[in-house]
């Protein structure tokens, strides 16, 4: 049986419709199709401070890109940088987030730690806090006071560089250690003259003292960078991990850029904080991945202060060029990466 | 939607992608050059920062006072460099900014480095304090530098995305001119070919004969409405050929009642004619010597009329032959005929002594026996109205005017008074007294009918007692022309 000319071009026609439909389904779905997600989510441990430096891990936490590149991530909070280190150290993190000096002295004293990146950079964030009232006003009216710091942090060595910059003897200093959670009542109570601190520390006990605090900062003695630390061996066996979690931080620094209030917001609640108390180290603090030369010479300086303040046996400066990983950074985003090589 | 509507449609579109490009491409120029200027300065600034950073370093590693002077100049040529990039944005302006807040930390530092270098000795606290200095400086330096080259590619990246921009407009609007000239011309042949196509077969169907073809298309556009008017023609033009078909039919039984007419006249009316003149003539021979001369007087009458009134049905018919004969067109040596006839005119009064003036070479494209006709006509005419001239001069000739060639007859005798030139060729007309110039009135009606069936034009110029002259133009005859000049004849 035939079928009539007129049938048959409507059937013809119709086939058309019905493959280009087909065809223009199948597009959009390659289109449109979301990032598939694998069975199963790689587990990863990581140990981080309650601190505005390590921003991006909390974004990338709250807003899922860990789960979106395939991670499975446990968050461990700590109370700053060094103890997030000892975490990691003690085997109970894969990786860590750390200001530059707790990694300096663990790599003094032989721990095979790699940066994965930096997480953020912080010129001009810390400061010395000081009593107005007990006659200080200005950086020479430091010597012979006694000092809050957290022992082998940041705030440790920006005090000495501090000290250095406007050509005072750091042992002039009575350094007390104290741990970041104390710093402002320690303060606020006189049992220490003054205190260095990071943010949002620092604009705590401002506001604490209100008038009667004389701020000291040091834009050039010393610029933190915050970073993201695993042993050397996780590292390079676990690249495939590490390259993950640098496209979910980001991912992070993304939305960072492109809705700052919201990622304030965020910020500010993973970190159980107001966000007007945020605005301090948010304004102060980039949150920005990289690889920068920079950095090599702060982390040998920052060597040759621990070694004097001994934190570490007194050696040579390590080569700090094989504590710093560059794989993942380079895979994902290179033109970050400015370490000559 | 009219076919107007849709083209001024199409074109709109193909003017506003044109504009779309041409926008694309003004501000694409203007972005790149952005970019250019923003590389150019980029590089400027790294090329000031190298310079800055190689004489630092000199003057960090031997405190030489040119060093200092040289980071005065270069510091200097930064700050018109930083005042001069007002024009970069986005990411590359907040790089800018870093930029400048470094190289203004680093200039600061370099004043606080001790212009004596100090080599060994000296206090611990000072030597630190000049390590972190040079420590400081390094790193802004190289910062700096960093970002000057982030700042490069940054103008780089800028120039590659607004060429792949360009590239990317130049193509969509390409693509959407090739869409809109495909879908115009998908339209054009939808709108203007095949309807012009049916219009053809149309015009085909209908000149082939089939007067019931119609179109009957049912669109509202230009073509909808000149297929309706084509539908309307066909019928009007149908309707008419009905009409024409049945004139025709009627004037066929007219020229068919007219023929038995002309026989009625000829044969029947002659008879009695005839009888009249014969036993008129009778009476004369028999009984002229009874008759007294009053009665041969009355006879000589009655024989004068019925000849006279059978010069006029002969001329009549002519007339009549005139009309109906079929246009037979050979060339006619025009010249020869009139020589002829002129010898045969002659002849009748050879005592007259006319001079006649014929032209060479006049030939016309004609029915050699209407011509022939209407040329006795005229050089009779002429002959007539000369008689009474003393030196009668009768001219046949032809003159060129243009394409045209215009003959005339012409002679120097009586002539008329213009004032009665519509009444030259109308049947039985006549402008002088028959005792004068004896005549029927038809001749010169033949001549006009004559003409006419060839489609020729004919008209005199004359003025009385200055002869006349009888011109007619012949042109090439057609089926058209000689269709007017039957159906007017």
């Amino acid at each position: 049986m035939s079928i009539p000319n007129s049938t048959s071009s409507k059937l013809k026609r119709r086939s058309v419709w019905v493959i280009g439909a087909a065809a223009l389904a199948a597009l959009s779905s390659l289109t449109w199709r979301r990032p598939a997600e694998p069975a199963r989510l790689v587990p990863l441990r990581i140990a981080l401070p309650q601190v505005p430096h390590a921003g991006l891990l909390h974004i990338a936490a709250g807003r899922e890109y860990f789960k979106a590149h395939g991670l499975g991530v446990t968050l461990l909070p700590q109370i700053h940088g060094k103890a997030a280190l000892a975490e990691l150290l003690a085997g109970r993190a894969d990786v860590a987030a750390a200001a530059d000096v707790p990694i300096v002295v663990e790599v003094l004293k032989g721990a095979p730690l790699g940066i994965a990146t930096t997480l953020a950079n912080a010129p001009d964030e810390m400061a010395v806090v000081a009593r107005r009232d007990r006659g200080i006003h200005s950086s020479t009216d430091l010597q012979g006071r006694r000092v809050g710091v957290t022992f082998g942090t940041s705030g440790d060595y920006f005090l000495w560089a501090y000290m250095v910059r406007h050509r005072l003897a750091a042992q002039s200093l009575t350094l007390v250690d104290l741990p970041p959670n104390q710093l402002i009542e320690a303060l606020g109570d006189g049992s220490v003259d003054a205190i260095a601190a990071w943010q949002p520390v620092r604009h705590g006990a401002e506001s604490a003292l209100g008038d009667a605090a004389a701020s000291f900062a040091a834009p050039d003695a010393y610029a933190q960078t915050f970073n993201l630390v695993g042993s050397s061996d996780f590292l390079r066996s676990h690249g495939d991990v590490v390259h993950r979690v640098v496209l979910a931080l980001l991912d992070a620094e993304r939305y960072v850029r492109a809705e700052p209030l919201q990622a304030k917001r965020l910020l500010a609640a993973r970190l159980g904080i107001e966000p007007y108390a945020l605005d301090p180290a948010w304004q102060s603090i980039s949150l920005e991945l990289g690889q920068r030369q920079a950095q090599l010479v702060t982390l040998e300086d920052v060597s040759s202060w621990a070694m004097t303040r001994g934190y570490a046996p007194v050696q040579p400066v390590p080569n700090f060029l094989s504590h710093i990983y560059l794989d993942a950074l380079m895979a994902a985003t290179p033109e970050r990466v400015t370490v000559v090589r | 939607m009219k076919i107007r509507s849709k083209a001024r449609l199409a074109a709109a579109l193909m003017l506003g992608t044109m504009v779309l490009i041409a926008t694309s491409i003004g501000w694409a120029d203007a972005q790149v050059r952005a970019a250019v200027e923003q590389r150019r300065q980029s590089t400027t600034i790294a090329d000031a920062l190298n310079d800055m950073r190689m004489v630092t370093f000199e003057y960090l590693l031997n405190r030489r006072e040119r060093a200092r002077l040289q980071e005065q100049a270069v510091w200097q040529r930064l700050e018109r460099l930083f005042s001069a990039s007002v024009d970069i944005r986005g990411s590359s302006a907040r790089t800018l900014a870093d930029l400048r807040t470094q190289t203004e930390a680093s200039h600061r530092l370099f004043a606080e480095v001790d212009p004596t270098l100090d080599r060994g000795g000296g206090d611990e606290i000072q030597r630190r304090f000049e390590t972190q200095l040079s420590s400081r400086l390094l790193i802004l330096q190289q910062q700096s530098l960093v970002d000057a080259a982030r700042l490069i590619d940054d103008s780089d990246r800028l120039i590659d995305a607004t060429q792949r921009r360009v590239v990317f407009w130049t193509v969509a609007g390409l693509a959407m001119m090739a869409l809109v000239t495909a879908t115009a011309a998908w339209f054009f042949r939808r709108d203007v070919m095949d309807p012009v196509a049916r219009l053809e077969g149309a015009t085909r169907e209908v000149a082939s004969g089939n007067w019931d073809f119609e179109l009957d298309v049912g669109t509202q556009d230009e073509f909808g409405e000149m297929a309706r008017h084509f539908d309307a023609m066909t019928r009007a033009l149908r309707d008419s050929f009905q009409q024409l078909e049945l004139s025709n039919r009627e004037l066929s039984s007219l020229n068919k009642e007219l023929e038995s007419f002309s026989y009625s006249v000829s044969h029947d009316l002659r008879s009695p004619l005839r009888s009249m003149d014969g036993f008129s003539l009778a009476l004369i021979e028999d009984y002229g010597d009874k008759l007294d001369e009053e009665a041969l007087d009355y006879l000589h009458r009655i024989r004068s009329a019925s000849q006279r009134m059978g010069r006029l049905i002969d001329e009549l018919l002519g007339l009549a032959r005139v009309t109906r004969a079929e246009l037979r067109v050979h060339d006619v040596d025009l010249t020869s005929m009139a020589r002829e006839m002129a010898t045969s005119i002659q002849k009748t009064q050879p005592e007259r002594s006319v001079r006649w003036e014929i032209d060479d070479g006049v030939v016309v494209r004609a029915d050699r026996d209407l011509i022939q006709i209407a040329l006795q006509n005229l050089l009779d005419n002429a002959w007539k109205f000369t008689s009474k001239t003393a030196e009668a001069v009768i001219r046949v000739g032809a003159k060129r005017e243009g394409a045209d060639q215009v003959c005339f007859v012409a002679d120097n005798g009586a002539g008329f008074d213009m004032a009665y030139a519509d009444r030259l060729f109308g049947a039985f007309q006549r402008l002088h007294h028959e005792d004068d110039y004896p005549g029927t009135g038809i001749g010169l009606a033949i001549v006009q009918r004559v003409f006419r069936r060839h489609g020729w034009p004919v008209w005199a110029k004359a003025s009385l007692g200055g002869g006349a002259s009888f011109f007619f133009r012949t042109l090439e005859p057609t089926d058209e022309r000689r269709e007017q000049g039957h159906l007017a004849g």
